[in-house]
């Protein structure tokens, strides 16, 4: 059959995929279930239509705020619907206030891929976390920073790597996620050893000890982008990163914390928020959010106590310089606060929940279950602002901004007065910045070129 | 409502066993036809809903994969006809098929790949199911809505197109 050699070459490679082009594991019993659930409108068919009508809008939209701006802003294109007007909204809360439940098991949260950081372009400072008010490390392109004073940074490694996230559980033990590799420490970051890898890139970890750990890996979207987007797995660790093994999880996880070897958080593509109490074995839905336009949604979560969990959920459909987002957050795991939204997008679907502090989703850091702080991004007007918020999401205060930029990278504070901010100085550096009285002043530490953009 | 409830209220019991049965080749069908594991298990679960939710659906086996296969391959060009719109407008690179690359990997051929991905839709639907499950043409008619001969056209052009992208390959006209 010599004549048949490509039919050969043709049947060869039919073989190989049949045998590797694996389904996801209980694919039938996931189909079965899916029968007995309506369906959410088909992201596939939406995205497309969503990119025509961005098309459509595009030229209008380019005259309206200049593309130049826009550029220069390093946001995602604002280009998807119809300018929207601002619209302030109610500051009252819409739900009835929950008890707060103070726990002394909230752990210092990780910070997780930058939430200002484009596909591809890892900010010179991405990822930070304070463990008190004195350590910290930040870790961002092709370096660590740390500080032991909490106000001198110095350099602790030096890499070609590009790091995105950061987790520290004490103050020797931590690890830090680059866009290939693992890294981790157990003497403060004086030295770092790098470990091992699932079987998709890890794009963010939360470890709850210093065996246990959880994260997301793979997903369609590029290494540095602010999700893994579609396609992400979780994965999990029992011996401190060294191995990771895929979980079962629901499909399009955004975001994973656990307090504990036992109870944990996630949220997924579609909005969805599910709880897990047996260490991620089931996981049970607890909140759906607003609907996710298309294949465009992500959420990050910052887990507070076992049954505390704020959520910043930006579905997607950025528009005139606004990117709408909404945060949820519950202190007793039953009830939900709708804390804040975008005011000029999705805040007017949503009356009555309080105006966030920006027009981007922007930066949070959980300080205990009751308390966070936000920092809301406003690319047009060059500001990022600071919101604290208490009791549970049901009392907001906007204090102070940082002015000269419009975008931040990471938060970090350790109290509702104290903490730092990744951003960038308007002048080509990223830098860290930190307030003493809840954002009313800011003052810089660190300033580090940034690396220049693909 | 859960999956107790939703399979037993129709009384459909072979339902559930014929998903079981073709969930996989199913999958590596939808699979090959988008090259994206998201979006093949999505048209997936849309057609047996669609096959869920219609009463005339056939129970005997053969005719389920067949009605299930053109669900697939409908959505499917849908699909692809609703990417091509969105590549004259991309604002943003597309997602890279990593488990098709995992697979031409293993299987040393990434040019064969490369081929397959260059058919048309309906031309890789055709190519898929004679090579890579077997069918006969007369099935693949049956399950993709087209008549034998239109199936034999379809795999002489796609032949003819495979000789021109790659030369070297001598591939067997389908005889019947």
């Amino acid at each position: 059959m010599a004549n048949h050699d490509g039919e050969s070459r043709l049947r060869r490679y039919a073989q190989v995929f049949r045998r590797e082009a694996n389904p996801p594991v209980n694919l039938a019993n996931s189909l079965i279930n899916g029968l007995a659930m309506p369906r959410p409108a088909a992201r596939r068919g939406i995205v497309p239509g969503f990119a025509m009508a961005a098309g459509v809008l595009v030229a209008g939209l380019v005259i309206a705020f200049g593309a130049i701006q826009l550029h220069n802003l390093g946001r995602p294109s604002p280009v998807v619907s119809p300018p929207v007007s601002f619209t302030p909204t109610p500051s009252a809360s819409p739900e009835s206030t929950p008890t707060p439940t103070a726990s002394p098991t909230a752990t210092p949260s990780p910070s997780p891929t930058p939430p200002g950081a484009q596909p591809g372009v890892v900010p010179g400072l991405a990822a930070i976390q304070m463990f008190g008010p004195r350590l910290g490390w930040a870790a961002g392109s092709h370096a660590i920073y740390s500080t032991s004073d909490g106000t001198h940074w110095t350099k602790q490694l030096t890499s070609s790597e590009e790091f995105i996230g950061v987790d520290f559980i004490s103050s020797t033990t931590g690890w830090v996620v680059g866009v290939n590799t693992l890294l981790g420490t157990t003497d403060g970051g004086r030295s770092w050893h790098q470990l091992g890898e699932a079987q998709r890139p890890i794009r963010s970890v939360h470890f709850s000890s210093t065996n246990q750990g959880s994260g997301i890996a793979g997903g369609n979207q590029q290494p540095g982008a602010n999700s893994p987007g579609l396609a992400g797995i979780v994965v999990m660790t029992n011996d401190g990163g060294r191995t990771w093994r895929m979980a079962q999880s629901p499909v399009d996880p955004q975001s994973i914390c656990f307090t504990d070897g036992v109870h944990g958080w996630l949220a997924t593509q579609a909005g969805t928020v599910y709880r897990s109490q047996d260490g991620g074995q089931t996981w049970k839905q607890s909140l759906q959010m607003t609907s996710p336009l298309a294949g465009m949604g992500w959420a990050r979560i910052e887990c507070a106590a076992p049954s505390a969990l704020w959520v910043d959920w930006a579905p997607g459909g950025a528009a005139a310089g606004h990117s709408p987002y909404v945060v949820y957050a519950t202190v007793d795991g039953q009830h939900w606060r709708t804390v804040m939204a975008e005011p000029g997008t999705i805040g007017n679907e949503l009356p009555g929940v309080p105006a966030g502090p920006g027009s981007y989703p922007g930066s949070f850091s959980v300080v205990d279950p009751a308390d966070a702080v936000f920092v809301g991004d406003t690319p047009p007007a060059n500001a990022a602002t600071c919101m604290i918020a208490t009791n549970g999401g049901a009392t907001l205060k906007t204090t102070g901004s940082i002015v000269g930029t419009g975008q931040t990278f990471g938060a970090a504070f350790v109290s509702t007065s104290t903490g730092w901010v990744l951003t960038d100085d308007g002048n080509g550096h990223d830098v860290i910045v930190v307030t003493t009285d809840g954002g009313y002043h800011w003052s810089q530490q660190l300033a580090v070129p940034r690396p220049p953009t693909g | 409502m859960n999956k107790e409830d939703t399979l037993a209220v129709a009384d459909r019991p072979w339902f559930e066993a014929h998903v079981r049965l073709l969930a996989r080749p199913a999958y590596q069908f939808s699979l090959m036809l988008t090259q994206n594991p998201a979006i093949a298990e999505e048209i997936l679960q849309e057609g047996l809903t669609q096959l869920w939710a219609t009463p005339t659906t056939p129970a005997e086996l053969v005719e389920f994969r067949r009605y299930l296969y053109r669900v697939i391959a409908s959505r499917a060009t849908d699909y692809h006809r609703r990417q091509a719109l969105a590549r004259r407008i991309r604002f943003w690179a597309p997602a890279p098929p990593d488990p098709m690359l995992e697979i031409e990997r293993r299987a040393g051929d990434q040019e064969m790949g490369r081929l397959l991905r260059s058919l048309s839709p309906r031309e890789r639907q055709v190519a898929y199911l004679y090579y890579f499950e077997d069918q006969p043409v007369d099935e693949i008619g049956g399950a993709l809505g087209i008549k034998p001969a239109t199936v034999r056209v379809l795999l002489h052009r796609t032949i003819q197109k495979l000789r021109r992208l790659g030369p070297e390959l001598k591939l067997r006209e389908q005889s019947s």
